[in-house]
C-alpha cells in the first residue's frame, strides 16, 4: 500500500519533470530557425512587419534570419534559396510579386511551413496567410463615415490607382455601402492615383465644380493629405476628410484636428502573429490557413491614447455552442475548454440545443455571470442581438463556425464551405481521371453549408469535361434519408462511377444503399471525417473524407479570446481553418 | 333505401378506412409517375418503395391506434433512436444479435408503457406527456451514444433491416405482419372495439364499463414498441445506430395516419387508410427522386399532394354524407 | 311595447308598428313542402301564427317541427310554398335576411360563447361601439340590465356565461334576442333540461315577451306545458299539419291522438309485480341528520330518487355505477359487500347505468348500434380477446326485436336514429349485460311521446324479468306513474322516503326545495 503511494508519487515527479524538460531541452539543443524574406524595408509599413517579426522571434526564443528583396523579384528568389539552404525551420515571405509562387513551392515541399504575410502567392502549399482584407477595409471605413454624418452628406470619394487590386478592393467594398445609405449623396467619384500632388489638384477642381461637400472619402492617407491641402487654400475648414494608412503626418493632422479619421493597420502585430503561427506550424499544429488582420480606427480621440494596459489576473471564458449533440459541436466545446486549461484559464460551457432562445438565454447567463471573453458558434443569425449586447458591455466576441452578422464581433474563426465544396469536387474529379457519372447528395435545402459547398463544388464538375452529373438530389444531410434517396436513385439510374455526398451521415447512408444492391463499384466520398465514415475508408469502402480540425479551431478560439483580454496581440478578425483529406493511404501513415 | 347488398358495401368501406379518397390518390400519383418515368413501374422499384415506405408505416400503425383513442404520440421519433443506440450498443457489448434486438424492442415499449401510464394515470394531456419523453428520449439517446454513431455491422443482427424471406426484403414481410395484426386487433377483438368507443366518446365508453386507462396505456405502449421495433430495422439498414436518427418522423407518421382517413379527435378512420397514407408519403419521394426534381421544389411538391389529398378526402366524405 | 323600445334603445320602423295592428296574422306559410333525399320532410304545409300569441307546435321526432322552424330561420329554403311575414312575401329568406326582420329560434344546443360575459354574449354581433371596433361598455352593460330586468331575471351583465347553469344560459338567449327587437321568438323544446323551478321561472318569461307584444312558437315534447303556457296549438305529423286548436278547446287525450295517429290507453303501465328480495342496499348514506340513511331496491321493483336539479340525485347514482368515488355509504348486492371502484367493477356487480345525458354520456354516435349494444358485455363473447362476431350480431338482433329498435341495419351509425331510439339502443346496452340493478337516470328525456310509451314498456318488461330498478326523472308525473318508491334527495342528503299511494307531486315539491324542516 505504502510502497504503491510511494511509486504513485514518484511517476508523478518524472512526468512532471519530463513535462518542463521537454521545452526546455529542446530549446537549449537547438533554437527555432525563422527565415523572412520581405519585399521591401524601405516602406515604412513593411518596415513595421520586420520588426514585429525579430521581436516576437525574441519573446519567444527564436532565431531569425532577416532578408530583403528590395522589390526585385530576382533577390527575393535567391533570398529564399538562400534561406532554404541556411535550414530555416519555418518561412514568413512577403512577397514581391505572384511570381515567387515557384520558390515558395519548393520550400513548402522541402517540408518547410510557409506563412504569407500581408502580400500572399497563388499557391495551395501554403500553411498560412495572414494579411489585411481591403474589402472589409473600404467597407468599414465608409459605414464609419456615414455614422459620423448621421446618414446624411453629400461625398467626394478618391480612389487610389485604377486596376490596383487594393484600390479596386476598397472600392468594392465601400461603394455598395454608400450607395444603400439614403441620405448620402457621392457627388464626385475620381481617382486621384494615390499621389498627394494628384490629390490637390483633383481637389481644387472639385471644388471649383461642386462647392457644396460635406466630405472627401480617400482611399489613402497621402490623397487625403491632398485633398486637405486644396481644402485649406479655399478656406474650408467644415469638410470632413478620411484617409487609410495611419502615416505619421496623417496622425500629426489628425491631432491638428484637420484630418477626420485614419485607418491603422497593426501590421507589426501581423509580423508577431507570423511568427506564432510559425512556431505552432513547425510542432506539427493545425494553423488557419487564412487570417485578417483588423484594424483601427484613428481619430483626435484615441490618436496619443495610452496603449490599453496589459491584462492580468485570471480570465472567465465563456462558451456557447449551438449544440452539444452533434460530434462536430461537441469537439469544438473540446478544443475551447482544453485550450483554456492549459493556459491556466476557467470556460464555462454551455449549449443551446440548436434553439435560439436558449442561446439568447444561455449568453445573457454569461454576460451576467462576468465573463471576460465569449466564445459563440451561433444557432442562427438571430443570436446577433445578444452578441452585440456582449460586445457593448465591453467583453470581446469570438465567433466560432457559425457567426453572426456583426460589425462588433471581434474575430470569427470557421470553415469557408466553398473552398471545401472546391477542393472536395476537385479531389473527386482527379481520383475519376477527369471522367465519369457522377450523383451528388446534397444537405438541407437553405443551409449555408449546403449552399456554400454547392457553389463550391457545383462549378468544378461543370467544367470538368468528362464528369455528368446524373442525379443531384438532398438527402437533408440524414443517413436514413441518404439510404432511400439513394436507393430511388439506382433504380433510375443504375449506371453511376461515384457518389458525392454533402457530408458523412449521407455518405454513410448511400454506401449502406450501395451495398445492399452488391455496388461495390462506386467510389463515395464524403466530408467530416466522423468516426464511422473513418472507419469505411480504412475498411476500403468510402473513398475519401475531409477531416475539418474543429477541435484546433476551439483551441484558436480560446487563444483569440485570451489575447483581445490581455491586449497581447492584435486578433486577427477573420480566420479560414484548412481542411484535410482522409483516404485509406492517408489513414495508412 | 338503398338495396340491402349495396349498404352492406358501403359499411365495409368505412369499417376499413374510412375512405376511398387516398386509394384515389394513391393509384393517380402511381399512373402519372408510371406516365412520367419508365423506372417507375418496375418490380424492383416497387419493392424498393414499399420497403422504404415499411418504416414510416410501421410507426404509424402504432400512432394510429394512439390517434383513434383521441391521443397523439410525439415521441415516436426519438424511441426510434433510442431503440437503435440501445440494440447497436447492446451487440457492440458482445451480446447476441437476438438479445440486441429484443433490447431495441424493450427500451421502445418500456417507453411507450412509461407514456401510457403518465398519461392515464397522472391524467396529463398525451401532447404534453410524450412532448416530454421525445426530449427525454432523445437526450438518453445522446448521454449513452456521447453524440457519436455505433457500428453495428453484424449480419445476423442487421437480417431484420435488409434480410431476405423469398423475394421480399424482411422491412415489407414485417410490415405486413403488423398491418394484419393491427387490423385484426381493431376489428375482431374487444380491445380494437373498445379504442374506437374511447375515440368516439370517453366518457360513455366509461360508462359502459370499458376500462378506459388501460385501455390508452395500451395503445401507448404499443406505439412505443412498433417504434423500437422499427428503431431496429432501421438500425439494421444502415449498419449503424445514431442518436439523431428519427428526428421528425413523429410528424411523417401523424401525416400517414391523417393522409389515410384518421381523424385527429380519435374514434374514426382505420389501419388500412393509414398504410395507403404511409405509401403515398413514400412513393412521393421515390418519385421526386426518380424524376431528379431540383432540391428546392421537392418540399412544395410533397406539401402540395398531401393537401389536395386532404381535400378531395373531405370533398368524398361530405358528398358521401349528404 | 314601449318598455321594450326604450331597454334596446332601438325603435321598430314605423311600418312593422304599423304592419302589426292593421293584420293580426304575423306569419302565415301556404302549401309549404321540403324534400330531402328519401323523404318529404314537409308536405304542402299551411300555418299560421297570429301576432301576440304562444304558439305551441307539438309531434313525435321527425314529424318536421325541426324542418319547418329551420324553414323560418332561413337556414333551409323551402322547396315550394310561399313565406308570408307581417304582410310581406319573403323571397330567398337567409338566416341574417330573417334575423334583420324580427325572427329569431333559440336551439336547444344553445349558441352562447361561454368566457364572454353576459351582456358580450347579448349584443354579440351587434355592440354599442365608442369608435368602430371599441365596445362601449358602460351602454352595453347599462342595456343588458334593462333588457334582463324587463324579463324579471336578477343577473349581472358582467358574468361569464361558462358560470351560468343551463336555465341561466336559456334566459340569456332570450336577453339576447329581445336584444335584436324580436318579433316572433321560437323556442325549441327550451324545458328538455330545465327541472320543475325553472320551468316555471322560464313560463313567466315567456308571458312577459307575450305581454311586451312578441310572438312565441313553442315546441315541446310535454303536452302539460302546452295547456299551461300555449293560446294555441298545432300538431305535425309526418310532415304535415294535423291541425291548429285554440288551448281551451281540446284535452291531453285529443293531442295525444292527433301525434300518434291512435289512441294510446295506457301511459304508464304499471308494474304487477310484487317485489321480491333486496338487491341493491346503499347504506351509510347521509340522511337528514347523520349518515344513517338507507338506499334499498327490490327485486322487480322501481324506486325513483326525486330532487331538483344539481340535488344530488345524479351525483348519488353516478356513485353506485362507480363513475365517481363515493365518499359516503357502503354497497351490497344481493346482501353482498361489494367494493365498486370503477363502472367495470360496477358491471361485473351486476349493476347497469342509463346516464343522463344520452349524447355525450351514453352513445358513441359515430359508431354503429351493434358497436353500441355490445360494448358492455364485449368481453363475454370474447375468448383471449378474439370476439365471436357472429354472436354478438345474433344478441344483437335478438335485442333490437324484443324492444324494437327501428333501424334499417345493426351496423347503422347511431348518430342516424332518432332520439327515442338512441334511448332504446342504451337500454338495449344494459339488457344485453344481464343486470341485476338498472339506475335510469332522466330515460325520457327529450324523446317523443310514442317512444316514451315504449320506453315505459321496456322498463315495464325488466321489471317483470325482476330487476331492480333506480329511476330519475325530472317529469314528476312519469316518475309517480312508474316507481314503487320515492326517495327525496335535497343537498346531497336523502331526506324522505314514501311508497307509491302515500306520494303526491305536491309533497315531493315540498321536500325537494327543501320545505321539510317544519
Amino acid at each position: 500500500m505504502l510502497h504503491s503511494r510511494h511509486l504513485g508519487l514518484f511517476m508523478a515527479i518524472v512526468l512532471l519533470l519530463i513535462g518542463l524538460a521537454g521545452p526546455a531541452a529542446s530549446a537549449a539543443q537547438e533554437p527555432v530557425l525563422l527565415g523572412l524574406s520581405v519585399s521591401t524595408q524601405s516602406n515604412p509599413f513593411y518596415r513595421n512587419l520586420a520588426e514585429g517579426v525579430v521581436a516576437e522571434a525574441q519573446a519567444l526564443g527564436a532565431q531569425v534570419t532577416v532578408l530583403s528583396a528590395d522589390d526585385q523579384l530576382e533577390k527575393q528568389i535567391s533570398d529564399v534559396e538562400d534561406l532554404i539552404a541556411a535550414g530555416v525551420d519555418a518561412l514568413l515571405i512577403n512577397a514581391t510579386q505572384d511570381g515567387a509562387v515557384g520558390v515558395v513551392e519548393q520550400a513548402a515541399q522541402a517540408g518547410i511551413p510557409v506563412i504569407t504575410l500581408q502580400r500572399g502567392v497563388p499557391s495551395s502549399l501554403v500553411t498560412s496567410h495572414i494579411g489585411t482584407n481591403n474589402v472589409l477595409i473600404g467597407q468599414l471605413a465608409a459605414q464609419w463615415l456615414i455614422d459620423r454624418l448621421g446618414g446624411t452628406g453629400r461625398i467626394v470619394v478618391l480612389e487610389g490607382i485604377p486596376g490596383a487590386a487594393s484600390s479596386e478592393d476598397r472600392k468594392t467594398g465601400s461603394t455598395p455601402v454608400f450607395e444603400a445609405a439614403e441620405g448620402i449623396e457621392i457627388v464626385a467619384q475620381q481617382t486621384a492615383e494615390y499621389d498627394r500632388a494628384t490629390a490637390l489638384s483633383v481637389m481644387e477642381n472639385i471644388l471649383q465644380a461642386t462647392p457644396d461637400i460635406d466630405a472627401v472619402f480617400c482611399y489613402n492617407d497621402e490623397m487625403a493629405m491632398g485633398a486637405l491641402a486644396a481644402l485649406e487654400a479655399a478656406g474650408r475648414d467644415d469638410v470632413i476628410v478620411t484617409g487609410i494608412d495611419a502615416l505619421p503626418d496623417a496622425l500629426e493632422a489628425i491631432r491638428a484636428g484637420k484630418l477626420t479619421m485614419t485607418i491603422r493597420i497593426p501590421v507589426y502585430d501581423m509580423g508577431r502573429l507570423g511568427v506564432r503561427y510559425a512556431l505552432e506550424a513547425i510542432q506539427g499544429n493545425m494553423v488557419p490557413l487564412r487570417s485578417v488582420i483588423p484594424i483601427e480606427f484613428i481619430t483626435a480621440e484615441n490618436v496619443d491614447a495610452p496603449a490599453p494596459a496589459p491584462f492580468e489576473g485570471p480570465i472567465k471564458i465563456g462558451v456557447s455552442v449551438s449544440t452539444q449533440s452533434n460530434p462536430f459541436y461537441q469537439l469544438l466545446a473540446q478544443g475551447t475548454a482544453d485550450e483554456a486549461a492549459a493556459m491556466g484559464y476557467e470556460a464555462t460551457i454551455l449549449s443551446a440545443d440548436d434553439q435560439l432562445e436558449k442561446q439568447i438565454s444561455d449568453v445573457e447567463d454569461l454576460i451576467a455571470a462576468g465573463v471576460d471573453a465569449l466564445l459563440i458558434n451561433a444557432t442562427q443569425d438571430g443570436a446577433v442581438g445578444v452578441v452585440e449586447q456582449a460586445a457593448q458591455a465591453g467583453i470581446p466576441v469570438i465567433t466560432m463556425q457559425r457567426g453572426v452578422p456583426s460589425s462588433l464581433v471581434t474575430s470569427h474563426i470557421g470553415t469557408d464551405n466553398v473552398l471545401i465544396g472546391r477542393l472536395a469536387a476537385e479531389w473527386l474529379v482527379n481520383r475519376l481521371g477527369g471522367t465519369g457519372r457522377i450523383v451528388v447528395l446534397e444537405g438541407i435545402p437553405g443551409a449555408a453549408s449546403s449552399e456554400n459547398r454547392k457553389i463550391g463544388s457545383t462549378p468544378v464538375f461543370e467544367a470538368a469535361e468528362g464528369i455528368e452529373i446524373v442525379a443531384q438530389q438532398t438527402a437533408e444531410y440524414d443517413r436514413a434519408t441518404a439510404l432511400s434517396v439513394m436507393e430511388n436513385i439506382l433504380q433510375a439510374t443504375p449506371d453511376i462511377d461515384a457518389v458525392f455526398c454533402y457530408n458523412d451521415e449521407m455518405a454513410m447512408g448511400a454506401l449502406a444503399a450501395l451495398e445492399a444492391a452488391g455496388r461495390d463499384d462506386v467510389i463515395v466520398t464524403g466530408i467530416d471525417a466522423l468516426p464511422d465514415a473513418l472507419e469505411a475508408v480504412r475498411a476500403g469502402k468510402l473513398a475519401m473524407t475531409i477531416r475539418i480540425p474543429v477541435y484546433d479551431m476551439g483551441r484558436w478560439a480560446t487563444r483569440f479570446g485570451v489575447w483581445a483580454v490581455t491586449h497581447d496581440i492584435a486578433v486577427p478578425v477573420q480566420n479560414t481553418i484548412p481542411v484535410q483529406f482522409i483516404t485509406q493511404e492517408t489513414l495508412a501513415q | 333505401m338503398l338495396p340491402a347488398r349495396l349498404r352492406t358495401e358501403t359499411r365495409d368501406w368505412r369499417r376499413i378506412g374510412g375512405s376511398v379518397a387516398p386509394i384515389v390518390v394513391l393509384i393517380l400519383i402511381c399512373l402519372l409517375l408510371s406516365l412520367l418515368t419508365p423506372r417507375f413501374l418496375t418490380s424492383e422499384n416497387l419493392i424498393n418503395v414499399v420497403r422504404q415506405s415499411s418504416l414510416n408505416a410501421i410507426v404509424a400503425a402504432g400512432m394510429t391506434l394512439v390517434i383513434l383513442t383521441g391521443g397523439i404520440d410525439l415521441s415516436v421519433g426519438s424511441l426510434l433512436a433510442v431503440s437503435s443506440v440501445f440494440s447497436a450498443g447492446t451487440l457492440a457489448a458482445g451480446s447476441s444479435p437476438l438479445a440486441a434486438i429484443l433490447a431495441g424492442i424493450g427500451i421502445g415499449l418500456a417507453f411507450g408503457v412509461a407514456n401510457g401510464l403518465i398519461i392515464t394515470v397522472g391524467d396529463v394531456a398525451p401532447f404534453i406527456v410524450t412532448l416530454g419523453t421525445l426530449t427525454i428520449a432523445r437526450g438518453i439517446a445522446l448521454v449513452y451514444t456521447n453524440g457519436a454513431p455505433i457500428m453495428a455491422m453484424d449480419n445476423d443482427f442487421r437480417f431484420l433491416g435488409r434480410g431476405g424471406i423469398g423475394f421480399l426484403p424482411v422491412p415489407i414481410v414485417i410490415l405486413i405482419v403488423v398491418y394484419l395484426a393491427v387490423y385484426f386487433v381493431l376489428n375482431r377483438t374487444t380491445f380494437g372495439s373498445y379504442v374506437y368507443a374511447i375515440g368516439g366518446n370517453q366518457e360513455a365508453a366509461r360508462l359502459s364499463g370499458v376500462r378506459v386507462r388501460l385501455i390508452k396505456a395500451a395503445t401507448y405502449a404499443i406505439s412505443g414498441l412498433l417504434a423500437g421495433l422499427t428503431g431496429v430495422i432501421l438500425t439494421g439498414r444502415l449498419g449503424s445506430a445514431q442518436p439523431n436518427l428519427g428526428s421528425g418522423d413523429e410528424l411523417d407518421a401523424i401525416a400517414a395516419v391523417v393522409l389515410g382517413g384518421t381523424s385527429l379527435a380519435g374514434g374514426r378512420g382505420g389501419i388500412v387508410g393509414t398504410l395507403v397514407g404511409a405509401l403515398i408519403i413514400g412513393i412521393l419521394s421515390n418519385g421526386l427522386n426518380l424524376l431528379n426534381v431540383n432540391a428546392y421544389y421537392q418540399p412544395v411538391a410533397k406539401g402540395v399532394v398531401i393537401l389536395i389529398a386532404i381535400l378531395v378526402d373531405r370533398r368524398v366524405r361530405a358528398s358521401s354524407a349528404a | 311595447m314601449n318598455d321594450l323600445m326604450h331597454a334596446t334603445g332601438q325603435a321598430h320602423p314605423p311600418d312593422a308598428t304599423a304592419g302589426s295592428a292593421a293584420s293580426p296574422c304575423l306569419l302565415r306559410m301556404n302549401q309549404v313542402s321540403k324534400r330531402f333525399p328519401g323523404v318529404l320532410a314537409l308536405d304542402r304545409v299551411d300555418f299560421e301564427v297570429q301576432t301576440g300569441e304562444i304558439h305551441a307546435l307539438i309531434g313525435e321526432n321527425g314529424a318536421g317541427k325541426s324542418t319547418l322552424i329551420k324553414i323560418l330561420s332561413g337556414a333551409y329554403q323551402a322547396d315550394s310554398g310561399e313565406l308570408i311575414f307581417d304582410g310581406q312575401h319573403i323571397q330567398q329568406p337567409t338566416p341574417a335576411r330573417m334575423q334583420h326582420i324580427g325572427v329569431s329560434v333559440i336551439y336547444q344546443e344553445l349558441n352562447l360563447v361561454p368566457y364572454l360575459s353576459v351582456a358580450r354574449n347579448i349584443f354579440l354581433g351587434h355592440e354599442p361601439q365608442i369608435v368602430q371596433g371599441v365596445i362601449d361598455f358602460r351602454t352595453m352593460h347599462q342595456r343588458s340590465r334593462e333588457l334582463l330586468n324587463l324579463l324579471g331575471i336578477d343577473l349581472p351583465p358582467t358574468r361569464l356565461v361558462a358560470d351560468l347553469g343551463i336555465a341561466a344560459r336559456q334566459l340569456v338567449e332570450v336577453a339576447k334576442a329581445l336584444s335584436r327587437r324580436v318579433r316572433l321568438l321560437i323556442m325549441d323544446e327550451p324545458t328538455a333540461p330545465l327541472s320543475e323551478q325553472e320551468t316555471a321561472t322560464l313560463f313567466d318569461v315567456v308571458r312577459r315577451l307575450r305581454q311586451q307584444g312578441v310572438t312565441v312558437i313553442y315546441i315541446s315534447h310535454r303536452l302539460e306545458e302546452v295547456f299551461r303556457l300555449a293560446d294555441r296549438v298545432t300538431v305535425l305529423r309526418d310532415g304535415r299539419v294535423i291541425g291548429t286548436r285554440p288551448v281551451e278547446a281540446v284535452t291531453r287525450d285529443d293531442l295525444v291522438r292527433m301525434m300518434v295517429g291512435r289512441e294510446i290507453t295506457e301511459q304508464y303501465p304499471k308494474s304487477q309485480v310484487q317485489p321480491g328480495e333486496v338487491v341493491l342496499r346503499v347504506s351509510g348514506l347521509p340522511g337528514r341528520t347523520d349518515h344513517d340513511a338507507e338506499l334499498v331496491v327490490r327485486a322487480g321493483e322501481i324506486v325513483a330518487l326525486a330532487g331538483l336539479m344539481g340535488s344530488g340525485r345524479t351525483e348519488l347514482a353516478r356513485q353506485i355505477f362507480g363513475a365517481d368515488p363515493m365518499p359516503h355509504g357502503r354497497i351490497e348486492i344481493r346482501g353482498r359487500p361489494v367494493r365498486i371502484h370503477s363502472t367495470w367493477q360496477a358491471i361485473e356487480a351486476g349493476i347497469g347505468m342509463v346516464p343522463e345525458d344520452r349524447k355525450t354520456q351514453g352513445l358513441i354516435l359515430e359508431r354503429s348500434v351493434a358497436d353500441n349494444i355490445s360494448l358492455p358485455v364485449l368481453s363475454r363473447y370474447a375468448r383471449a380477446m378474439i370476439v365471436r362476431q357472429a354472436d354478438v350480431r345474433n344478441m344483437v338482433r335478438e335485442l333490437v326485436r324484443a324492444i324494437d329498435i327501428r333501424i334499417q341495419h345493426i351496423a347503422q351509425v347511431v348518430r342516424t336514429l332518432s332520439g327515442g331510439n338512441q334511448q332504446k339502443v342504451i337500454l338495449a346496452k344494459w339488457l344485453a349485460s344481464h343486470c341485476d340493478v338498472l339506475i335510469l337516470d332522466e330515460p325520457t328525456r327529450g324523446v317523443d311521446v310514442g317512444a316514451r310509451t315504449e320506453i315505459y314498456r321496456v322498463i315495464g318488461q325488466l321489471v317483470e324479468q325482476g330487476k331492480a330498478i333506480l329511476l330519475i326523472s325530472s317529469d314528476l308525473p312519469e316518475l309517480l306513474g312508474l316507481c314503487d318508491r320515492v326517495v327525496v334527495v335535497y343537498g346531497g342528503r336523502l331526506v324522505a322516503q314514501f311508497e307509491r299511494h302515500a306520494a303526491t307531486a305536491e309533497t315531493i315539491i315540498r321536500y325537494a326545495s327543501g320545505a321539510f324542516a317544519d
